[in-house]
């Protein structure tokens, strides 16, 4: 209304002077009066308004050229951004006393708290604002966005809430693990049927960028469930094979973890219950004569890989989350799971290639998803962090088939039952009915200790697996069994977690 | 009855002339030898009445809607300065002073022009809400030991709160926040600081001076009077100014402030009285004689000089003024060309001249015209030395930006963050608030007020009369023009206010000051075309 005033004020104003200079000149009198009225006055009006409009033509411009000077001192920005109420990021339970981050008041002040503390530090809010890749920052502008149609036309609207789907509890004690383990890594995990993350600790240096989803690793032996998986979802039967101490592949040895023959193994279930690599080079070899290469690049591009030849790829998976955040996408997308392999791939490096060493790189969060697909019956999803997007899972397509998903889990139970990873039976705690399951993994890295890693499945009494768990442990090998001790005392937790999606 | 349209006409200007009351209350249309509407039309309003109305109603309209809407909408959420409930109270009086003032001109028979006396108020009207939300702003001024830094947090604080308040109030979040607890138990109690500073209480005396004003320009005698002791009282004058200036530089006490400002008017008095004594010398370099070119040197020169050239009162913006209201004086008085154009040259070089002895008035220029230099290629500390001087003006352009073409409203808008956003940058106050249409009208306002003076000097037979009211009208013409102008970089910034609108209280006396001689001439040149009549 006042604008309407103001308008009208100026439109009156702009008649009352033609109206007085046409009156001057009609009545005569001294010239000069008027000519200083018609070539100074109302041409200094027409340069204020041109110049006022191309500062507004030019607005974007000039903010982008003034932005540098921010630094030196910026009221407006630093006002507004105090003055600002962002929505709360709440965790899966969606209850504000569970909140990732909300407000809390002391002493009259009214503060945004990340209220995880470190706990939610490397992923989802750092008190100390170290990380600059966390859920708060890259959803920033979603929880800025006024929350309804009203709040819009208030001078500071109070921003949207947004539900993530990692729960609090959980992953403050997945961290309370992981910290005791004194080791740098990462522990994931996820929902099988929707794909949803619901825990993601990290220990990490703020400097490094987020090692869960960006950094590539290399997988160790949890990429024999590749094979295994080939080999029955190509409806080969069971067999018995030799797991020699080593054996030799294209000229060179491989050898089983601290060199130790197991003898006869049941291929493929025993071969991962024991994770022996001799046989898993033979059962390899003997695929690749019998199928071919491109058998293996299919299975490896069903589960998300980029297969190559020659040089690495090195491109980023944009197509990695469900997201309606294009920050968080743009931000937090890994570079692509990626392996190189050809019908110029050598036996040795074919060789290495089925155990989870050679040009193969994987993040954790692939890992995840991989796993993911083999509880949901070789179905892939989408991993996501966010509820919404959890309530309508996007699927990537099937992986393995029912069946070889089915045969898989029974041999990732026998790992934890008699195998590589029997020695987390002992940090199970009461879990009741429910139990963990599981592939252990050893990732040799030059110049420094193995790297360890358990990628496991946590299975409800009906035999029904509900969430998937990732360990990764820089230096934390030989063998998985820390890793999986680490998996198996966040079981009991995640197992009385109210609210997944 | 005949139903036609000179009836239906007859009807409203009858039914608006009750509304209105029967008698216009100025003339806008005295011509000289033209037959003067002041005589009354009985129960009919001349258009000009329901004009002057409109504007009067319109300008009170937006004065009170403004100020309720900042007390309303903006305290509760920003929060108030400690003198804002006391800048209510005087913009209130300020308000009926005003007011007092165009009803007593009215009753004592004010015959001027309508709009020379309405546009001032008109100006104040629209212009005051945008200063009374700056001052009103917590942390524009902030006071009680607090720092400007600690002033905005807890602004954004009790934005925070208002906002959180608002949604949450009442519900888990708000208990779980302590939103429901009174105020005064949130430690938001606030403690109004009712002291009245000079420059506030100007503002309600500030309709004095144009009654003032008035009372020597409508009196012959008293021009008379001021024409014949001119030498006295201009010398005076330059003596207070350098006096002023010595003692306040020595002790430090100016702080920026130009005190003498109130005294422009008195020195273009003195050379319009000059200017009326030898109008015929000044027509040709042929008639100037040693004291007419003395009496030019010392009524037209030297109170610019003393602007330009003593250290301790040099200011860019009043000398500009001053310097060009004194040459428009000299062209329409003389009414010679080459005048106009000596006036421009010598003019050009005073410019100069200031430009290049004020230190500061290269980096003006490189502010306005090249202003967002690359920090990358500076040192560490040009980059910083730079920055500190783009300061201002950054936040300025952001204002103008923010307001986009029709603003955020009144109060709104982070336009108050700007330093100095209440006097050198007031026009991007204002533009944040009302915008680009916003500004431009207020531009207009303005310019209504500077013709309708250069009409009405159009009209005056007298040099005097003719000059001072040109003078007077670019005493307040200038600093519009510089102020709005390098608010949008269209010319360098330099600090000086604009009369009605932006703070400053030498200022508003001097422009008050220069409207009551205005209207005071313009009234009695109404009262000679009567009485010719």
């Amino acid at each position: 209304m006042l604008r309407v005033v103001i308008v009208g004020l100026g439109a009156l104003a702009a008649l009352l002077i033609v109206r007085s200079l046409r009156k001057a000149a009609a009545e005569g009198g001294d010239i000069w009066a008027i000519r200083i009225a018609l070539l100074v006055v109302l041409p200094l009006v027409g340069v204020f308004a041109l110049r006022h409009a191309l500062i507004l033509l030019q607005g974007q411009e000039i903010e982008r050229l003034a932005a540098p000077y921010a630094r030196y001192g910026d009221p407006r920005g630093a006002l507004g951004a105090r003055a600002q109420l962002a929505g709360w990021l709440l965790d899966c339970t969606g209850e504000d006393a569970n909140a990732w981050i909300g407000y809390a008041t002391e002493n009259g002040i009214l503060s945004r708290v990340a209220f995880a503390g470190g706990a939610g530090a490397s992923f989802v809010a750092d008190p100390e604002d170290r990380f600059d890749y966390t859920v708060d920052r890259l959803f920033a502008y979603e929880m800025e966005r006024p929350r309804s149609l009203l709040e819009r036309l208030q001078p500071h609207p109070v921003g949207t809430d947004i539900r993530l789907t990692l729960c609090r509890t959980l992953t403050r004690r997945a961290h309370e693990v992981l910290r005791a383990a004194g080791s740098t890594g990462v522990v994931v995990i996820g929902d099988v049927e929707t794909g949803a993350i619901l825990a993601y600790a990290a220990a990490q240096a703020p400097d490094e960028p987020p090692i869960g989803v960006k950094q590539y690793l290399t997988p160790g032996s949890i990429n024999k469930l590749m094979v295994a998986g080939l080999w029955w979802d190509e409806g080969w039967g069971d067999t018995t094979v030799e797991c020699p101490a080593s054996v030799e592949a294209g000229g060179r040895d491989i050898r089983n973890f601290r060199g130790i023959a197991l003898g006869r193994l049941q291929a493929p279930a025993e071969v991962l219950t024991f994770s022996c690599n001799t046989a898993t080079v033979s059962m390899a070899a003997r695929l690749r004569e019998r199928l071919g290469e491109r058998t293996f690049q299919e299975l490896y591009r069903r589960a998300g890989f980029t297969v190559y030849q020659g040089e690495r790829a090195d491109r980023t998976d944009t197509d990695f989350w469900a997201s309606g955040s294009d920050s968080w996408v743009r931000r937090m997308s890994p570079p692509a799971a990626q392996v190189r392999l050809s019908s110029g791939t050598t036996l040795h490096e074919w060789g290495q290639l089925s155990i989870g060493q050679g040009p193969i790189d994987i993040t954790v969060l692939h890992e995840v998803r991989l796993i993911q697909a083999i509880g949901n019956d070789g179905i892939m999803v989408k991993p996501t962090i966010e509820w919404s997007e959890a309530n309508n899972p996007q699927e990537v397509g099937r992986v393995f088939r029912r069946g070889t998903a089915r045969r898989l889990m029974e041999a990732m139970a026998d790992v934890v039952a008699r195998g590589t990873a029997r020695s987390a039976q002992a940090h199970l705690g009461d879990i009741g009915e429910w139990s963990l399951i599981g592939k252990t993994g050893t990732a040799q890295v030059a110049g420094r200790p193995d790297d360890g890693w358990f990628a496991g499945l946590m299975v409800d009494p009906d035999g029904k697996p509900i969430y998937t768990v990732v360990v990764y442990l820089r230096e934390g090998g030989p063998g998985g069994s820390w890793p999986a001790r680490i998996a198996a005392e966040l079981v009991s937790d995640a197992i009385g977690l109210a609210h997944t999606p | 009855m005949r139903l036609d349209w000179r009836t239906l006409r007859s009807w409203v200007q009858r039914l608006v002339g009750r509304a209105v009351g029967p008698r216009p209350l100025v003339d806008t249309t005295a011509g000289a030898g033209r037959r003067v509407s002041f005589v009354d039309r009985g129960p009919l309003a001349s258009p000009e009445t329901v004009v002057f109305h409109a504007l009067f109603w319109a300008g009170v309209a937006f004065y009170i809607a403004s100020h309720w809407a900042i007390v309303r909408n903006v305290w509760p959420v920003h929060g108030y300065a400690a003198r804002g409930p006391a800048l209510l109270v005087i913009d209130s009086l300020a308000l009926l002073s005003w007011i007092g003032l165009l009803f007593a001109l009215k009753r004592g028979g004010y015959r001027g022009r309508g709009l020379l006396l309405l546009m001032p108020f008109l100006l104040f009207m629209v212009g005051r809400p945008s200063v009374f939300h700056a001052f009103s702003d917590p942390a524009y001024l902030p006071s009680g030991g607090e720092t400007r830094e600690e002033a905005r947090a807890r602004k954004a604080n009790t934005a925070r709160m208002s906002a959180a308040t608002r949604v949450f109030a009442g519900t888990d979040r708000g208990t779980m926040l302590g939103l429901d607890a009174p105020d005064d138990e949130r430690g938001n109690e606030l403690i109004a600081d009712w002291s009245l500073s000079p420059g506030t209480a100007a503002l309600v005396v500030a309709p004095v001076f144009v009654f003032l004003g008035l009372l020597i320009g409508r009196s012959r005698d008293a021009c008379r009077f001021l024409r014949q002791s001119r030498w006295w009282w201009t010398g005076a004058a330059l003596l207070g100014i350098v006096a002023l200036g010595f003692a306040g530089h020595r002790i430090d006490a100016l702080r920026g402030l130009t005190p003498w400002e109130v005294l422009l008017p008195v020195f273009l008095l003195g050379w319009a009285s000059t200017l009326g004594e030898y109008t015929f010398n000044f027509g040709a370099v042929s008639r100037l004689n040693p004291k007419a070119f003395g009496e030019m040197v010392f009524f037209g020169a030297l109170p610019s000089a003393t602007l330009v050239f003593i250290p301790w009162t040099r200011d860019l913006g009043l000398s500009v003024g001053l310097i060009l209201a004194s040459a428009f004086m000299l062209v329409v008085s003389t009414r010679a060309k080459w005048w106009a154009v000596t006036m421009g040259i010598v003019w050009m070089s005073l410019v100069t001249a200031t430009l290049m002895l004020d230190n500061r008035a290269s980096t003006r220029f490189d502010l306005a015209y090249d202003t967002y230099r690359d920090l990358g290629e500076m040192t560490g500390t040009d980059a910083r030395s730079w920055a500190a001087r783009v300061y201002q003006v950054r936040l300025f352009d952001l204002n103008v930006i923010e307001g986009g073409l029709l603003g955020e409203g009144a109060g709104l808008g982070y336009g108050e963050t700007a330093p100095n956003a209440a006097d050198d940058g007031f026009v991007t106050l204002f533009a944040a608030q009302w915008g680009l249409v916003g500004s431009v009208a207020l531009m207009l306002l303005y310019s209504v007020f500077i013709v309708e003076a250069l009409v009405e000097a159009a009209q005056m037979r007298g040099a005097f009369e003719r000059s001072l009211i040109v003078g007077l009208a670019m005493l307040l013409a200038v600093p519009l023009w510089l102020a709005f102008l390098g608010g949008v970089r269209a010319v360098p910034l330099t600090g000086v206010p604009v009369g009605f609108l932006a703070h400053g209280t030498s200022k508003l006396v001097a422009s008050c000051l220069s409207v009551g001689l205005i209207i005071g001439l313009s009234h009695r040149r109404a009262e000679l075309t009567r009485e010719a009549l």
